[in-house]
């Protein structure tokens, strides 16, 4: 087994050897495919791993995803934003020209900021499942091979491509809650799947109709070609639901949502904050991507009505979130609510509403997974999660109490964090789109900030529990991860202007493509 | 009367098939009695000779007798797809069949079963058709009853002979009438004297008889029954091969008559095959989920996966039949993983039971691999073969989202059902503990076998247009 366990790994780091020497010989990056092969390539060693070298592991896992992330952002760097924006870093490739698939890829400026938010969490994640023991090499491979598919989807421009890709995403999930998870993992496993890949079964009659529909020949899933159709109204009418469903299931949108209190509340830390931090803007994403852009006219009819339900979505989530006895689900009802302030957004279809709908997307996806790493940490010392049981946490561990603090005052959208400049964006353009919808839903800001102060106030100050008198703070490796994420969210609320230009980019082009503005 | 000179060289891979089978027969019928049998490694080596020859010496298209076999793009792929199939059930079988009595009987049925199928794939005449299909089932039938002593296995080839003979009956009676309606039984006459024909109400009676029957070869519902307990009683490698080969063999008539003399009556037809599809994927998906035996399991998953190859079917058109085709051959590869896995596993478990596959993961992490990547691929999640077929076939019906958007809803809807049950085979393997921890080795040849069918799951997903290509050209060619 040993020589199948090298070969493997030799074969893999040749063939990655010989990738980027090509793109160095021939001086043509394939940036995107980069930062997707890296993680792939990651899981791919620690799968043939020996059982003995187990524990180099997360160092593996660590050394494939801190380059990940720092190429992101260099992408988020290089992108120019002056002038067109637009598509940028294209690369292109024939797959199987008989159905008209493609492997083209390309981000504008909103495929942008979410490669940058996902570089982040992946890397924050592997460091936050550094005590997992139990069948690490499967967890790792497994988490690096979802990573993979995330940032696929965000720059696929096939949709066939992008399918693909969503699924690889979707379905290591399954494995992931139902191993390593806690709680009920088996029903939450299932029940978040099958939710999940009955979205992606919308969506796949959705993108065979727009195949079909688009009348070019030969026919293709290329979705540059599609941008150029205009679909009838009477087919865009027909087939928008099933795409905004389909992609609305993974956002979170009530009432499709309830996979995800569960599935979250389940899953082992780095999957809870990969799952809330970014998996759920695949389905935002998708929303604005293909549902929106492609079919403007079934957008301008249906989503004034589906703004009705992010309402839901954002009041009820932030109710249930209040009533919650549980820490994780408190967090995970907390990103129902938020995931629909995106929405919401998305629904204005305003320019103001779309960047902060994107602006939301990153800095919830920052924030979440900042909560769920706090949660993992904490759960991992005092071994519950019953908000009644903690107490004075705040006295033993100041340092996992302050990053909390920091996520909360982002959570209830304190100005001088990233959560602020999202909601007041969305709510801005919603006051143009509806002002009632726009009342109503700032006002389930309120229920927000009742929770988050309920659950610090409960947990980390007053008197401490003498059950927790000697447990530690957070570690070296901990501290990492949370300072990470903090410095998001402090850096793009002081200072957003860099990632609001940045998303404009790509919301101008949007804009562009279904009208409306404002 | 003579029949007219006949290069039989167009018959070359069957007959090294033959050969194989021959030399097999034989050597079990004269070796020493404390010697294993042979007819194993003859079959294989003829099948694998046979394939070979396929592919690197392929018959020119080619009629015989004013068309009662034909060589054609059609009978050239099917052919393939049959010896493929072949060798890697002999492969499989190696191991599970050494230290069985009845090793040489099942070989020579095996290999007479293929060289049916062979057959069938070029019969274009009514009569040849019949016998080719005959010759294949009669064969399958023996090898349901192989075990001895095992009463479920009796009840099995009785059953399916039963059930066998009725559908034969049916073809018969349902070829009658045709043959009264058009006037002669070559399917190339009747596709001619058809549109004359059209408005016969017996022109359509024979229709729905003949329909019938292959609706028993590929089990679609209603003509579903005998598979859940024929796939349990049989032999496993058994009903693998049954399950790809014999449902390939009832596409092949379908399009043969479907698409040739019964044109004339699409209309009629649709309406039968897309009501037919909609039963046969409710009742494969729903009635898999409260298996606990995984041959029954599988079978009724491949009930679901003959209701997706009708899905595709449906329209008719060279895109439905290259779908149909494209699928066919990832099934080969996606089906005979699995059952491969299972052969491993109940030969080890000593029992098919669900249960047995309790922390596969740990036991024999490459089995469990291969298992789950095969029942990922018959869910149809990418970037695995399954996935590619389906969404082909789905395509194929989406092409007429005014007639067939209900259909495909239906389909991707019982995916996920069928998503559901293949998941509780993967959570025995990967999240359940093993009962116990001693490991499962699946020996030599069948780590073979698995090996082929990885590749073919991957490869076929990863980069299908080769095969993509070759089904369109296929399609395109025969109409």
């Amino acid at each position: 087994m040993a020589a199948v366990s090298f070969t493997v790994i030799g074969l893999v780091l040749a063939a990655l050897a010989g990738f980027f020497g090509y793109q160095a010989a021939t001086a043509t990056p394939f940036w995107l495919t980069d930062v997707m092969v890296l993680p792939l390539a990651g899981g791919l060693i620690i799968m043939a791993l020996q059982d003995k070298y187990a524990r180099m592991t997360k160092w593996i896992a660590a050394a494939f995803s801190l380059p990940a992330m720092l190429m992101c952002i260099g992408l988020a760097l290089a992108f120019r934003i002056d002038g067109a924006g637009g598509y940028q870093f294209a690369e292109h490739a024939s797959w199987t020209p008989a159905l008209g698939i493609s492997y083209s890829l390309a981000v504008d400026g909103i495929g942008t900021a979410m490669f940058l938010l996902t570089g982040v969490i992946i890397f924050a994640g592997c460091l936050a499942s550094w005590s997992v023991e139990h069948r690490v090499r499967e967890f790792y491979a497994l988490l690096l091979l979802l990573t993979s598919g995330v940032f696929g989807v965000f720059a696929a421009r096939d949709l066939f491509l992008f399918f693909l890709f969503y699924e690889v995403a979707v379905l290591p999930m399954y494995l992931l809650i139902g191993i390593w998870g806690t709680g009920p993992k088996e029903y939450s496993a299932m029940k978040l799947t099958l939710y999940l890949l009955l979205g992606s079964a919308f969506m796949l009659v959705g993108f065979l109709a727009l195949y079909f529909a688009s009348g070019v020949t030969p026919l293709t899933f290329d979705m540059d070609t599609m941008l150029k159709t205009a679909y009838s109204p009477g087919f865009q009418k027909l087939f928008f639901p099933f795409l905004f469903l389909g992609f609305g299931i993974l956002a979170g949108f009530w009432p499709l949502h309830t996979w995800s209190p569960d599935g979250h509340a389940s899953a082992p830390t780095a999957v809870s904050m990969l799952h809330a931090g970014v998996l759920m803007k695949l389905g935002a994403f998708g929303i604005i991507r293909v549902a929106v852009e492609l079919l403007p006219i079934g957008a301008h009819a249906w989503l004034p009505y589906f703004a009705v339900f992010t309402i839901v979505n954002i009041t009820y989530g932030a109710l249930v979130a209040m009533s919650q006895t549980d820490l994780k689900y408190v967090i995970a009802y907390s990103s129902v609510s938020h995931m629909g302030i995106v929405v919401l957004g998305i629904c204005t279809l305003t320019d103001a509403g779309l960047n902060g709908a994107v602006f939301q997307m990153f800095s919830h996806g920052i924030m979440t997974g900042l909560f769920f790493a706090l949660v993992g940490f904490t759960y991992g010392r005092t071994h519950t999660r019953i908000i009644a049981d903690f107490g004075g946490l705040g006295k033993r561990m100041p340092v996992l109490a302050t990053f909390f603090t920091i996520g909360g005052l982002a959570s209830l959208g304190l100005p001088g964090l990233s959560g602020f400049v999202a909601e007041f964006m969305v709510f801005l353009g919603a006051w143009r789109f509806n002002p009632v919808l726009a009342v109503i839903a700032a006002a389930g800001i309120v229920f927000t900030a009742a929770y988050v102060l309920r659950v610090l106030q409960r947990c980390f100050w007053g008197p401490l529990n003498p059950h927790f008198a000697d447990i530690t703070d957070a570690n070296r490796v901990e501290i990492l991860c949370l300072t990470i994420l903090a410095a998001c969210l402090i850096l793009f609320g002081m200072y957003p202007r860099p990632l609001v230009s940045l998303i404009n980019s790509g919301v101008v082009g949007v804009l562009a493509r279904v009208g409306g503005g404002g | 009367m003579g029949f007219p000179a006949v290069d039989l060289s167009v018959f070359r891979v069957e007959a090294i098939l033959l050969a194989g089978i021959g030399a097999g027969f034989l050597a079990d019928l004269i070796r020493p009695r404390n010697w294993r049998s042979p007819a194993g490694w003859l079959l294989l080596a003829g099948a694998v000779a046979a394939l070979v020859a396929a592919f690197a010496w392929p018959v020119p298209n080619a009629s015989l007798w004013d068309g009662v076999f034909v060589v054609d793009g059609l009978a050239r792929y099917f052919k393939i797809l049959f010896l493929s199939a072949l060798v890697i059930v002999t492969l499989a079988s190696l191991r599970d069949m050494r230290d069985q009595s009845w090793a040489g009987e099942y070989y020579l049925c095996l290999g007479s079963s293929t060289t049916g199928m062979l057959l069938l794939s070029g019969a274009n005449e009514l009569v040849s058709l019949f016998v080719a299909l005959e010759l294949t089932s009669l064969s399958l039938y023996v090898m349901a009853a192989l075990r001895r002593g095992e009463p479920k296995s009796q009840e099995a080839g009785l059953k399916y002979l039963l059930v066998g003979a009725f559908s034969t009956a049916l073809f018969l009676f349902g070829a009658s009438f045709v043959y009264a309606i058009g006037g002669s039984t070559a399917l190339r006459d009747l596709a001619v004297a058809g549109p004359l024909h059209a408005s016969e109400p017996l022109f359509l009676v024979g229709l729905v008889f003949m329909l019938a029957a292959v609706g028993f070869k590929v089990a679609a519902v209603p003509f579903h029954m005998w598979a859940p307990d024929v796939y349990e009683g049989g032999p496993t490698p058994m009903v693998a091969f049954a399950s790809v080969a014999s449902k390939a063999a009832g596409f092949v008539i379908m399009i043969r008559l479907l698409l040739g003399p019964f044109r004339v009556l699409q209309e009629d037809w649709t309406l039968l095959v897309s009501v037919m599809a909609a039963g046969t994927l409710l009742v494969g998906s729903f009635l898999a989920i409260p298996q606990t035996n995984i041959k029954r399991l599988l079978a009724y998953s491949s009930i679901a996966q003959a209701g997706y190859l009708l899905v595709g079917f449906v329209p008719g058109t060279p895109r439905g039949v290259s779908a149909v085709l494209l699928f066919l051959a990832i099934y080969v590869f996606t089906n005979l993983g699995a059952f491969i896995s299972v052969i491993v596993v109940s030969r080890s478990a000593g029992s098919d039971e669900i249960a047995a596959f309790a922390g596969l993961s740990r036991r024999s992490p490459l089995v469990a691999l291969v298992m789950m990547l095969s029942l990922l691929s018959l869910a149809g999640i990418p970037p695995l073969g399954g996935f590619v077929g389906k969404v082909y076939l789905f395509a194929a019906a989406m092409e007429f989202p005014s007639r067939f958007l209900w259909l495909v809803v239906l389909a991707v809807l019982l995916s996920i059902v069928s998503l559901y049950y293949y998941l509780l085979v993967i959570r025995r393997m990967y999240i359940e503990e093993p009962t116990t921890t001693a490991p499962i080795e699946p020996g030599f040849t069948a780590g073979l076998a698995l090996l082929l069918c990885v590749l073919g799951i991957l490869a076929l997903g990863l980069a299908p247009r080769y095969l993509l290509d070759l089904a369109m050209g296929v399609a395109q060619g025969w109409q």
